[in-house]
């Protein structure tokens, strides 16, 4: 187990930038687009860098998305769980198909849009908060980034208004950089807890909330599991919070960071879904989580795949491919970033993407509307940033107007 | 170019491979949306003009399964489609 192929060391690889990739990818996207490289947790993986490599890999059909929980790779394709005891975005077809296709209709662009009253309200009192503090400051994390996807998610499956409070005070720990890994285990427990009692109650009496028409869908199907229920919205709030919390604070941090970017997005707000779409590309926060191993061999990019071995498409590598990107590396609010892929591609594509984009284009015009003088109140370097989870992101994000 | 009132390109969609993440819709909403029992795209129309055959053909790249496709009608087709997207 070398890095002499790779000359970059294990991977994951953190990074050193507030906002690029680890600087090894450009090297190998130019030379090795698909080369083996060791992993941190031992064994080797193949690592893709390239654009067309990475869509091309993960819409191959070879290949199951499970790994063990904790874990960077599966160990033997043979060895998978039952099915039903897998979660949705480690789960291969059939199942697949069609757990996913249960849940999609509540994530088109249409039903996503009807939540835009809602996520704006959010967001409103949240900016609200803050500018009556009295201190012309605030650490935006805390005060944004958290609060609206949790509260977001909140709505999304009905989580009564009585419970909300507990729920998001749970949620907060998974996401506090600062939590211990016994305050996490808690959590965890305690949110699979209440998850379970959500769903019964809503078994019982469904209301009008995603998780009451899953329920129904699938009792109506004649295959209904609570653990399935359950299961998938641990999955919603895992993806949908940490990630989301991630771009508000980032984002913010990168468009500060680029005066003229986010001169021209205030002089036009109807900019917003392009400013989002190129922050998702720029930042690519999920660079290492499509995770894969290979199911029988695959013959891609002058290599041979085997059946067994692990593979690790790079997201950041990929948004950052000049082949596909003129100038890859600057933040530009006005090229076409729609091909990227930090919502992944192939059949585990982010399920929630449209509602992710809705939220984002909300909190950044309204955040820069109400407040159009925010500055960054300490050194852009020092701050905390996250690279050692599976989500980029950084936990301060201290202001000031 | 295309001929007025003479079909030179349409657009397929295939359902199987449809997850219904709706990058279609997000790209030209006048020739894609979803159905809302499992989000599936629906082709509002199969017919493409000179402003939807280009934002169609961006769709078709975006699909994340690659169900969606572009296809000429005819073999002398006056339509020249656009197969490059020039990202800035």
């Amino acid at each position: 187990m070398t890095d002499a192929e790779t000359g970059a060391g294990a991977f994951p690889i953190g990074r050193s930038c507030p906002f690029d990739p680890p600087k090894e990818y450009a090297a190998l996207r130019a030379d090795r687009p698909i080369t083996r490289a060791p992993l941190r947790t031992g064994g080797n993986t193949w690592v893709l860098t390239s654009h067309e490599l990475v869509r091309r890999i993960l819409t191959d059909s070879r290949l199951t998305a499970y790994r063990p929980p904790g874990a960077l790779r599966m160990q033997d394709p043979d060895e998978l769980p039952p099915p039903e005891k897998i979660p949705l975005v480690a789960l291969d077809p059939p199942e697949h198909t069609v757990h996913r296709r249960m849940v999609a209709n509540e994530f088109t662009v249409k039903r996503i849009r009807g939540m835009r009253p809602f996520i704006q309200q959010v967001v409103d009192n949240c900016i609200d908060a803050m500018l009556a503090n009295g201190r012309c400051s605030a650490d935006l994390f805390t005060a944004l980034a958290v609060p609206v996807p949790s509260q977001v998610i909140c709505e999304l499956l009905g989580v009564p208004y009585a419970d909300r409070e507990r729920f998001l005070r749970i949620a907060d720990v998974l996401v506090d950089g600062g939590s211990t890994e016994q305050q996490v285990a808690t959590a965890i427990d305690e949110l699979r807890e209440f998850l379970a009692e959500l769903v019964a109650g809503k078994a019982r009496a469904p209301e009008q909330d995603l998780l009451s028409r899953l329920i129904v869908k699938y009792q109506e199907a004649d295959t209904y599991q609570p653990d399935q229920v359950i299961s998938t919205a641990q999955v919603l709030l895992n993806a949908g919070h940490e990630t989301t919390t991630s771009m508000i604070g980032l984002g913010t941090l990168a468009l500060l960071d680029n005066p003229d970017q986010l001169a021209a997005f205030k002089a036009n707000p109807s900019l917003a879904p392009q400013l989002v779409e190129e922050l998702m590309r720029f930042l690519t926060i999920t660079d290492t989580v499509c995770f894969r191993t290979a199911t029988a061999r695959i013959d891609i990019g002058g290599v041979t795949i085997e059946r067994g071995d692990a593979i690790l498409p790079l997201s950041a590598a990929a948004n950052r491919d000049p082949a596909v990107y003129e100038n890859p590396d600057a933040l530009d609010i006005h090229r076409s970033a729609r091909k990227h892929i930090a919502f992944g591609y192939g059949i585990h594509q982010c399920l929630g993407q449209n509602l992710a984009r809705l939220e984002l284009e909300i909190v950044f015009t309204t955040l820069f509307a109400r407040i159009p003088d925010l500055r960054l109140d300490a050194p852009l370097a020092g701050l905390p940033y996250k690279s050692d989870g599976m989500i980029y992101g950084v936990t301060r994000v201290p202001v000031a107007w | 170019m295309v001929s007025a009132g003479r079909r030179t390109v349409r657009v397929t969609a295939d359902l199987d491979r449809c997850i219904g993440s709706g990058q279609c819709v997000l790209t030209e909403p006048r020739v894609f949306d979803q159905n809302d029992h499992d989000g599936r795209v629906v082709l509002l129309t199969d017919d493409l003009d000179a402003e939807t055959a280009p934002t169609a053909s961006l769709a078709v790249e975006t699909c994340p399964v690659q169900a969606l496709s572009v296809v000429p009608t005819n073999e002398d087709t006056t339509y020249t489609r656009r197969t490059t997207e020039r990202e800035s």
